[in-house]
């Protein structure tokens, strides 16, 4: 296995962890009006995230960072060519960052209602643009000669990229009732726990259909289109029953868990298309960025695989450690630090 | 109007805002560390309390801190594509580093810290406060290597226009970052101190007590390294910036023609378009003695770095805004020099003659909290206007660093966004911030009765 092989794998892999870890925070944003009907339980719904929302931002930062370092060309192009949803992206970001520091500081009424607002347009908005930056990373972007985009903003909005937006936003709500089904009790985590069953079909339906229609468009499983697409599905919906049946046998963590595996299968191929066909010009094959080019020096790579190497499995250690010490649910009547 | 000035715009609003934030964060995690650390030792709640009093300001700035940084990652791609597909190589590895060995170690430690007070033992929930003052210090020392490189390009080949990365250790013993890691963090220092200063000497106007008096006397001794430091290394960065930036020092000093004996100019008018300065404050000998420490030496002067510069890199003009980094370096100077005025006369007073402050002097101190930014603010202006037209010296011009895909209205559409969101932000932080001392440090005094009953 070459080294570009190895870096389209390390960062596939961090792009899914990140979008397991913060897609959860999202979804705990997009639900936080229609879920939290007190006050109390809105500020229990920033507890369960609150020691760790930082943390899962930092998995987007290092997967943003490794794409950056790695394959420089694919993120110049990628980054330049998604500005307007990404700018919009970095507003959802903004607000969703600070929400949870700054709500339950003040006890106006106003201020908090105008803090759970930004909680929540910036969790739904952020889910639904990732949705849209894996769409058209699959689909491809109409770049021009010297790589760059070409064309007007609206070409970003094809319905691949839509659904891919529609997807992550059911995927992370789904995954952020888990996350709120384990972490909360009382009301809030029956309310959570109802939810779940009513958007298991939304969700199951729109990680399949994204998966499907990636597989499709691309011509990378050419002759085998028809298996792969079938596997995919099989997979997936072998996945979300599983997640049904631990939410029966009430094991809320191995229900979660089952569910970031959606998420990373729904990821995935994504990156195995960017890896194989490259990031595909839809204006001229010719334009196409594949890996080689878009990847950095040999030198670098190395480089950049010892600081992988040594610090990954630092941080996955010491954020293990921290999960531990605060596990167990958060309740109403817990002293709230958010 | 010109995509690539808006972009400029945008960048330095958005990383200016991002550092009024930072060094604010790196100076006050490293006193909520010391003060901790003290409780633990001491068994005296009342450091306990100031921990966890001045962590609040640390937590509300850090979150602002970390979305403003994701802006800044972004915005590399988004608007300098062109400068992101050349440094990637160079420039990638270090980000990852950053995120990798510093972000995490900060927010994990920090969610722990925040949530982990009745859940760690002391000297443990003590040892997550000191990890992540190093993460903070490793993030500056990762993104400042970048900047170095940006300055200063070291460990790379350059064949066909295109950049390698050829010794990493280089990028990390780039002596430029070696300056800027120590002239950023004594800064660093400096505005944690003199925002504690700000907020204690307010505290004891209006309620003195027991809390604010330890709080003022240690950032004034706090206040007063870090001043010192930030300028003892800032004259040494400006001398090692006379040797490799050349151009941006005679910049700030609107030095125009070579001199021997070169004079300092301690205020001139400037006139860009004729390029001299038709009036100014000179005192002899001065210049040769600050860039060199030798009166009689010889200082280029502008006009003839740019023909040396013409010669080397092609036509073109290699002069930076000159009356901006001039204007900049002084109001960084003439703050910096405040602060060490100020720190001295606190500590003469508070630690040597262990008396209370003057009352002028603590309506003085909230005032003065303002200075750090500004020095803060104008030594970046300085820094980074002053290697224009270079994104990279000497490598890449900032007009071809921009990405060819944005159009103005794109950009215009994002700068105005940020701003409106920036100025919210800050509003918010500030609000939540006064609040909280008037809500909160009144209770401070109440514990250290308390505590004593008990």
């Amino acid at each position: 296995m070459n080294i570009i092989t190895l870096w389209m794998m390390v960062i596939a892999g961090l792009f899914c962890v990140a979008f397991c870890l913060a897609g959860a925070d999202y979804g705990v944003g997009i639900w936080s009006l229609l879920l939290g009907r007190e006050d109390v339980e809105r500020r229990v719904m920033l507890n369960v995230i609150g020691p760790f929302w930082l943390g899962n931002e930092v998995w987007l930062v290092l997967a943003v960072a490794a794409l950056f370092a790695a394959f420089p060309h694919w993120y110049a192009s990628i980054f330049s060519a998604l500005y307007v949803p990404l700018v919009v992206l970095l507003l959802a970001l903004i607000l969703l960052g600070v929400a949870p520091e700054f709500r339950s500081q003040d006890e106006g009424r106003l201020w908090r209602t105008l803090w759970d607002g930004a909680f929540f347009v910036g969790g739904l908005l952020s889910a639904f643009i990732w949705g849209l930056f894996l769409g058209n990373l699959s689909h491809g972007i109409p770049l021009g000669q010297d790589r760059s985009f070409d064309g007007p903003f609206w070409q970003l909005l094809h319905p691949q990229a839509l659904v891919g937006g529609l997807s992550l936003t059911l995927l992370f709500a789904f995954q952020g009732l888990l996350l709120l089904n384990l972490k909360t009790h009382g009301p809030l985590q029956k309310r959570a726990a109802g939810l779940i069953r009513k958007v298991w079909w939304p969700a199951l339906l729109a990680a399949n259909g994204f998966t499907a229609w990636n597989i499709v468009d691309s011509q990378i499983f050419a002759p085998i289109t028809v298996a792969g697409v079938v596997l995919a599905l099989i997979l997936i919906s072998f996945l979300f029953t599983l997640c049904r049946h631990f939410l029966d046998q009430e094991q809320p963590m191995r229900a979660l868990v089952t569910s970031a595996l959606v998420i990373a299968l729904t990821t995935l191929p994504v990156f195995a298309i960017l890896h194989l066909q490259g990031l595909k010009s839809t204006l001229d094959p010719i334009w196409t960025v594949t890996a080689q080019v878009a990847a950095s020096g040999a030198y670098s790579l190395q480089v950049s695989a010892i600081i992988a190497a040594i610090g990954i499995p630092l941080v996955i250690l010491y954020q293990i450690w921290a999960y531990r010490i605060l596990r167990g649910r958060v309740g109403v009547q817990d002293t709230l630090e958010y | 109007m010109d995509p690539v000035v808006l972009a400029r715009w945008q960048f330095a609003l958005t990383a200016s805002f991002h550092f009024l934030i930072v060094p604010l964060t790196i100076g006050l995690s490293l006193y909520i560390a010391i003060l901790e650390t003290r409780y633990v030792r001491t068994g005296d709640r009342l450091y306990k309390r100031m921990a966890q009093f001045w962590g609040r300001f640390f937590i509300l700035n850090y979150a602002v801190g970390v979305v403003s940084g994701l802006v800044l990652e972004f915005q590399f791609g988004m608007n300098w594509s062109n400068f992101s597909r050349m440094m990637g190589n160079i420039m990638g590895g270090p980000l990852a580093a950053e995120a990798l060995f510093a972000f995490f170690l900060e927010s994990t430690f920090l969610g722990l810290w925040i949530f982990g007070w009745r859940k760690l033992s002391p000297k443990l929930h003590l040892t997550c406060i000191w990890l992540v003052v190093l993460g903070a210090l490793l993030s500056a020392q990762w993104i400042l290597a970048v900047n170095a490189f940006m300055q200063k390009p070291v460990g790379y080949t350059l064949e066909q226009d295109i950049v390698t990365l050829v010794d990493f250790w280089a990028l990390l013993t780039n002596p430029y970052l070696f300056y800027q890691l120590a002239h950023t963090l004594s800064a660093s220092i400096t505005t944690g101190a003199f925002f504690i200063l700000g907020i204690s000497a307010w505290q004891l106007i209006r309620q003195p007590s027991e809390a604010f008096r330890r709080s003022l006397r240690f950032a004034a001794v706090y206040g007063l390294i870090g001043a010192l430091l930030v300028a003892g290394v800032g004259h040494a960065q400006g001398q090692y910036l006379e040797r490799v930036q050349t151009m941006k020092m005679a910049a700030a000093e609107a030095h125009w023609q070579t001199e021997k004996p070169a004079a300092f100019s301690l205020i001139a008018g400037i006139d860009e378009t004729a390029q001299s300065n038709p009036w100014a404050i000179r005192i002899p000998y001065l210049l040769g003695i600050l860039a060199y420490n030798n009166p009689k030496a010889e200082v280029k002067g502008i006009l003839e770095l740019q023909e040396y510069y013409v010669i080397r890199y092609g036509e073109g003009n290699y002069i930076p805004p000159v009356a901006l980094i001039f204007w900049s370096f002084r109001i960084m100077v003439i703050s910096g020099l405040t602060l060490i005025a100020l720190a001295v006369w606190l500590v003469f007073r508070t630690v040597i003659k262990k008396r209370d402050p003057a009352r002028w002097l603590l309506r003085v101190l909230p005032l003065a909290m303002i200075l750090p930014y500004a020095a803060n603010t104008t030594g970046w202006i300085m820094a980074e206007s002053g290697r224009q037209p270079w994104a990279v010296y000497g490598l890449m011009r900032t007009e071809y660093a921009f990405s060819p895909a944005v159009t103005a209205g794109q950009i215009l559409f994002s700068l105005i966004s940020f701003v409106v969101i920036y100025a919210l932000l800050l509003a918010a932080d500030i609000y939540l911030m006064v609040k909280h001392v008037q809500k909160q440090a009144p209770s401070l005094h109440d514990s250290r009765r308390d505590a004593e009953e008990a």
